[in-house]
């Protein structure tokens, strides 16, 4: 057998000396050459004549496909070209392991390929998903999207108003919403449970249950009626639980689908819904369905989860009324929330003196060792609409640093300072309630050096995000982790929208948490990557350049 | 009108929505001998599978083509009704949905007999408007799936391979003689530190070597004309003075005369006139820079390949694409010509990008980090922070990446050089990503000094140190320390492609980045179909984001060229040659470049470019001699509408026009919030606020409305076609001075601002011109004339 020739690349961002691995390949009988970078033009023609002076077996000791894409192999359709990862070992003996191994293996066969699905599974209806449900059906591609809550929508359709714009924020997601629903080439699926996912890149196979919302899908009409006979009443609990709602509802307003469902929890089995409703399209013994789909490749939207602030108990969440968090303060002045946009306490009293407390949970090495970066911009939009609700109305933010890093959010901020908001460097020690219900903030001042106390109606915590904990239930090797809870991207600053596991991509909060805008862009972002997989899988040829 | 217009009016329960306040019965009596009406019809719930199969059978069996359905609003349903005239065979765009839920029995609960009454008299509005419906059809326009990027930068050379990964060809136009953009200036990247060159060449490379991807360097976009589907665009290329048989032997480096600062270095080195513009950039080649070259010849007969030819030639290339990526970056904030000039007229000051080619291997000082001119390196190194980005006058915005980019050269500097002593000096430290954090938290435990304050002067002292005078915040003091080296974390400021919005007429933001369509939702997308944007042409990003915008920008392409044609809707205004005078007023309103003038002088005449037009209106309520047929709303239709509401009693009507995308929407959620308020109004729906034409109003206080009302999106940006309200507000401002002119009180005329979730305002708004309406106050006459 013709001995393998190896090249290694001198790659600047090896951790060890080429040279010696060179030395020492040699010294062992291998036929080895060093090369400059073989991604600079130098390296990358030096290597083309060699590869075309001799075919045969090739062992290119260089980089991982994360950073190569096959370039090596496109260089020569005679050859056969194998690439060892060189950066990942640290040490000479390893190197050298890895390729005497390389070159001892036989060439691999083909592998055969299970047959490919060029349908798409999009885990998570917010914005992101939305988004990445939009580019590939438009591409023409099938795309379940499923949500495991009533509506798609997450966190975005609870936002009063979007960043540095001030746009209503159900106004501009509530199209995309309807578009999504509507699109030949999107099936939604809401209310769904992920029971098992199997198979691999390019052939997933998914096993789902539809949850039974108690209502015929087709029948219903959102009319409401079953809502106003219901005579339970539970808490809202996408209102965050500000608001009564009924056991039979429809999520809110504006949900896409606009159905009712039944929160069996809390049913009495009374039936005044059924004789109320004019379609009879309520059916108390639906039981779950299974759905089995199957996929090429699987996005993961999940989002993120607003960080629980009752831990940090000096701030006295959940124990004071008027302290709230952000998402709490967006359905308080959403026109559409518990008080119709009235700018009040959860009590019902009016806001005179507004605080906002920045950092809650973030940046503190005990919760949230990272910047969640929107929370900063999120507050002084709060303070803004607050104003609009009442001009005369004092706003303070106590903040560690201002981060309005982001197209237009700088300008926000400058906006927010000449309008009077007040901004305190120094993060509160402590929150308490005086006798009047008020809340009192004790801080220290970074500028004056002096501490002091703010009294204010309203407090408002602005929370990062954290990763959810719960992990979808793969049955192989699974999306990893990073240190920080967040899914692991393949390589941060190449391939940011991939994880861990082939096939599996990522867009949105559940890869770190960020803003809208960086969320519509990796929505649009995946789309283009698993548009980019389906062509590489299916061997796709590209037609002939030139014009 | 050709055929007979044959009417199915259906109107709906909704359950109890409606029919618990308006009787749909009575309504089908006093409608079904209307003009035309072939067949009225009343359903529990129209949309349903049983309603929507009688209308079918009704349409088959009495040859029906036009729709009206009486029930919610269009926004709901209008899909699904056009949907079910589609599979009738009717055209879709026949239809018309009379909204007597969310703006007549949700919002008149205590006033039945006055809801029973505006119903009959929205029902007529319905009927007047679809007897003038004419059939429109979609526009199928042909697709050129050839994608242009401009820029070779990573956000262009993303775009490129993606697109051409998945088959279409590309054209990638760079200005610079070789690509890479900004990337050939950097030495590591962050969060991880690793080499710029490991992570971008491969993709150049993939680039050069992409059989369906043609670089043009030393290439300019000079025109482009067309629109989505089909743009022609002219390309100017410099031909290179030395072609590809150059295999940089350096031979001709040694004879050349000319010595400049070399620019790639941060001017710390020279060149020659002939060089390398970046070393291990594609394509590879020695380059002569004509600007100051002396064409001494030398280098001629220097070059063993001759591979030189000083005649300096241009050649035009033109080109037919689909569509188009901006990839034109960012440049890095010059202090030359600024206020912080003299702070690097002194040679120990440098900036962000200077000290990365000192700590590059092939920079001016082979990766020896040493202050200009020295020959130790620095003891005492200071970096300043927003050098040129949060200013009051001149760049407010933030330029995102100087604070990682100022903590990771800090890092580096800490362990190539461990006696040295870093500060740092900012105002606010914005590691705003997950992974940026743990730069500040690494920067801080290897001994970081930060002082948080507003540096005030940089200048050299007598002893030849730097000394940097600031606001110590902490402390509340000014400080004045003495440095060695002092680095300045400089901002992105728009790159070469500004001049490109001339040539494309993209708009640009106040910040002078280019303008997205929208910045929360389509941020990627111009308001110009088939153009995109990457990368940090849109704003300040570091190459993560840059680099999946580009992937972004080349998805929303992959999606058009999925099809061999593009389809667009069937609302687009036409202008009527004969009518038109050539005022241009059209065509300076149109916010999508949609109309251009053919012809010369005064024969000239405006024309609609139909795969751009959005079907706004706004030429159509700008043109003072009727020429625009806005399909869908003509001026007839509108005219019909206006007759029908005012037929009866109009001194006590509120007729108001509501833009669909807000205003309407806005009423749409009173209704959905139950919020009360007056009977008195009726509404008629159009696209824009700036489809507005005063003959509409004039026409409306002509037959006695008691008031009209214009309602839009709120100014300046929550308008859907960019700039349609404002177009309405200036109209509305010249007619209410023409109607004091004319004598009608312009108190008759309002002008209100409701977005989509504002049912309160709109509430209010309405109830507010009802009590005028009942309780004048003006003794103005309440009858209009002239």
């Amino acid at each position: 057998m013709a001995k393998v020739k190896i090249i290694v690349c001198q790659c600047p961002e090896l951790a060890l000396d080429a040279q010696a691995l060179v030395s020492w390949l040699e010294r062992g009988g291998a036929e080895v050459q060093l090369l400059p970078p073989l991604c600079t033009p130098d390296g990358l023609m030096q290597l083309r004549t060699r590869l075309a002076s001799q075919t045969g077996e090739w062992l290119i000791a260089a980089c991982g496909p994360e950073r190569h894409a096959g370039l090596f192999q496109r260089l020569t359709p005679v050859a056969v070209v194998r690439v060892v990862d060189l950066l990942a070992y640290q040490d000479l003996e390893s190197a050298v392991a890895a390729l005497t191994l390389a070159q001892s293996t036989p060439s691999q066969p083909e592998p055969s390929i299970a047959p490919v699905s060029p349908e798409v599974l999009i885990v998570g209806g917010g914005v992101g998903g939305c988004q990445a449900a939009l580019d590939l059906a438009r591409g023409g591609h099938k795309v379940y999207l499923v949500d495991r809550a009533l509506s798609i929508g997450g966190i975005m359709a609870q936002l009063d108003k979007t960043f540095p714009t001030l746009d209503c924020s159900i106004c501009i997601l509530g199209p995309k919403l309807v578009e999504v629903a509507s699109h030949p080439n999107i099936e939604l699926l809401t209310y769904v449970g992920i029971d098992r996912i199997a198979g691999q890149t390019g052939h997933f196979v998914v096993d789902l249950t539809l949850k039974p919302r108690y209502v015929d899908m087709t029948k219903c009409v959102g009319c409401g009626s079953c809502t106003e006979v219901c005579p339970i009443i539970v808490p809202s609990r996408w209102d965050l639980d500000l608001k009564p709602s009924k056991c039979i509802r429809i999520w809110f307003a504006q949900a896409v689908p606009l159905r009712a469902a039944i929160d069996k929890e809390y049913c009495i089995d009374c039936q005044l819904c059924v004789k109320a409703c004019e379609h009879q399209a309520i059916n108390l013994a639906e039981e779950p369905q299974s759905r089995q789909l199957t996929v090429g490749a699987i996005i993961l939207a999940t989002g993120a989860r607003p960080f629980d602030p009752s831990i940090k108990s000096e701030y006295g969440y959940g124990r004071i009324p008027t302290v709230v968090t952000n998402l709490e303060y967006e359905r308080i002045v959403c026109a559409s929330g518990p008080t119709l946009g009235g700018l009040v306490t959860p009590e019902g009293r009016p806001v005179q003196r507004l605080a906002f407390i920045q950092c809650v949970g973030s940046r503190d090495r005990r919760f949230l060792p990272y910047c969640s970066g929107y929370c900063c911009t999120a507050s002084i939009k709060e303070a803004m609409l607050a104003l609009e609700h009442q001009p005369d109305v004092e706003v303070t933010i106590f903040y560690n640093d201002i981060r309005t890093s982001g197209k237009g959010f700088e300008e926000l901020y400058q906006r927010a300072r000449q309008a009077g908001v007040k901004f305190i460097k120094g993060l509160p020690g402590r929150i308490q309630e005086d006798e009047t219900g008020q809340a009192v903030i004790a801080y220290e001042n970074q500028h004056t050096g002096r501490r002091a106390q703010l009294t204010a109606d309203l407090v408002v915590l602005a929370v990062g995000l954290e990763a959810p904990k719960e992990d979808l239930p793969f049955e192989g090797p699974t999306p990893a982790r990073d240190r920080l809870g967040f899914y692991q991207c393949r390589e941060p600053v190449l391939h940011p929208l991939e994880s861990t596991l082939p096939g599996v991509f990522l867009a949105g909060t559940c890869q770190g948490p960020q803003d809208i805008t960086t969320t519509v862009c990796q929505g649009s972002g995946v789309a283009a990557r698993v548009l980019n997989m389906f062509n590489a899988l299916q061997g796709k040829v590209s037609r002939s350049g030139g014009q | 009108m050709d055929e007979e217009v044959r009417i199915g009016l259906y109107i709906c329960h909704c359950g109890l929505n409606i029919a618990g306040v308006i009787s749909p019965e009575k309504l089908v009596a006093q409608t079904q001998d209307l003009p035309q009406v072939v067949i009225c019809r009343h359903h529990l719930y129209t949309c349903s599978e049983a309603g929507q199969r009688e209308i079918l059978e009704d349409i088959e069996q009495h040859g029906l083509n036009r729709l009206v359905i009486a029930a919610c609003s269009p926004k709901l349903h209008e899909p699904t009704f056009r949907r079910l005239l589609i599979e009738a065979g009717v055209n879709p765009y026949l239809l018309e949905m009379v909204n007597i839920r969310e703006h007549c029995s949700w919002v008149h609960m205590q006033e039945p007999e006055a809801a029973q009454h505006k119903a009959l008299e929205l029902i007529k509005m319905g009927l007047a408007r679809v007897r003038l419906a004419r059939p429109l059809t979609e526009r199928v326009v042909p697709l050129y799936r050839q994608a242009l990027v401009i820029g070779g930068g990573p956000a262009g050379l993303r775009a490129a391979l993606d697109i051409a990964n998945a088959g279409f060809p590309v054209t990638l136009v760079e200005c610079q003689p070789v690509l890479g953009g900004m990337a050939n200036a950097l030495h590591r990247t962050f969060p991880r530190g690793q080499t710029a060159l490991s992570l971008i060449n491969p993709m150049m490379a993939a680039v050069s070597l992409h059989p369906g991807i043609k670089v043009l360097t030393n290439s300019e976009v000079k025109e482009v004309s067309g629109h989505v589907g089909d743009f022609q665009v002219t390309v100017r290329q410099s031909l290179p003075m030395i072609n590809e048989d150059c295999d940089r032997c350096g031979q001709c480096l040694e004879v050349c005369p000319i010595e400049v600062p070399d620019e790639r270095q941060q001017g710390l080195s020279p060149r020659k006139a002939i060089y390398l513009p970046a070393p291990h950039a594609f394509p590879a080649s020695y380059v002569i820079d004509q600007e100051h070259c002396n064409r001494c010849g030398l280098c001629v007969p220097a070059c063993p390949r001759q591979a030189i030819d000083l005649a300096a030639q241009e050649v035009e290339h033109h080109l037919r694409f689909g569509s188009m990526v901006l990839a034109t970056g960012f440049l890095p904030f010059d202090p030359q010509g600024s206020r912080y000039e003299s702070w690097v007229a002194f040679p120990k000051v440098i900036t962000t990008v200077a000290l990365e080619r000192l700590l590059a291997p092939d920079g001016p000082t082979a990766g020896q980090v040493q202050a200009p001119g020295e020959s130790t390196p620095p003891r005492e190194i200071a970096f300043i922070l927003c050098v040129g980005s949060r200013e009051e006058e001149g760049h407010r915005y933030c330029s995102r990446v100087c604070c990682p980019t100022a903590l990771r050269q800090a890092l580096e500097l800490k362990s190539r050089l461990p006696q040295a002593h870093v500060r740092i000096y900012y105002r606010d430290m914005r590691t705003t990503k997950k992974d940026w954090e743990t730069l500040y938290t690494q920067a801080r435990e290897a001994g970081v000094l930060f002082i948080r304050g507003q540096v005030h002067e940089v200048r050299a002292d007598q002893d030849g140190r730097v000394i940097i005078r600031a606001d110590n915040e902490l402390f509340q003091t000014v400080s004045a320390d003495k440095v060695d080296l002092a680095v300045l974390a400089v901002g992105m400021v728009p790159g070469r492609g500004a001049a490109l919005r001339e040539v494309l007429k993209v708009p640009i933001s106040d910040d002078g980045f280019f303008l997205e369509a929208h910045p929360k939702l389509r941020p990627l997308e111009t308001v110009l179909d088939g153009i995109y944007l990457a990368g940090a042409c849109q704003g300040p990003k570091d190459l993560s984001e840059s680099i999946t915008s580009a992937s972004g920008a080349a998805a929303k392409i992959l999606s058009l060229f999925a099809y061999e044609t593009i389809t667009l809707d069937g609302i687009v205004c036409e202008i009527d040659p004969e009518k038109c005078i050539g005022c241009e007023t059209c065509f300076k309103e149109c916010p999508f470049q949609a109309i251009k003038m053919v012809g010369a002088g005064k024969k000239q005449k405006a024309q609609v470019i139909e795969a751009a037009c959005k079907g706004c209106g706004v030429c159509a309520g700008a043109c003072p001699a009727g020429a625009v047929i806005a399909r869908g709303f003509t001026d007839e239709m509108i005219m019909a509408q206006i007759d029908a509401a005012l037929a009866d009693h109009p001194e006590d009507k509120i007729l108001a026009f509501c833009c669909n995308w807000c205003s309407y929407a806005g009423a749409d959620f009173a209704g959905v919030s139950r919020l009360q308020y007056s009977p008195a109004v009726r509404i008629i729906r159009y696209m824009c606020a700036g489809r507005v034409h005063q003959k509409f109003i004039l026409r409306a206080l002509a037959q006695g409305a008691g008031r009209v009302l214009i309602s839009g999106c709120h100014p300046p940006g929550d308008c859907h076609y960019v700039s349609g309200n404002l177009r309405a507000l200036a109209r509305i401002e010249k007619l209410k001075k023409k109607l004091v002119k004319k004598g009608i009180d312009p108190q008759r005329l309002r002008l209100a601002w409701v977005s989509a979730t504002e049912g309160r305002n709109f509430q209010q708004v309405i109830n507010e011109l009802a009590a005028e309406l009942k309780h004048p106050t003006e003794d103005q006459p309440q009858a209009s004339d002239g």
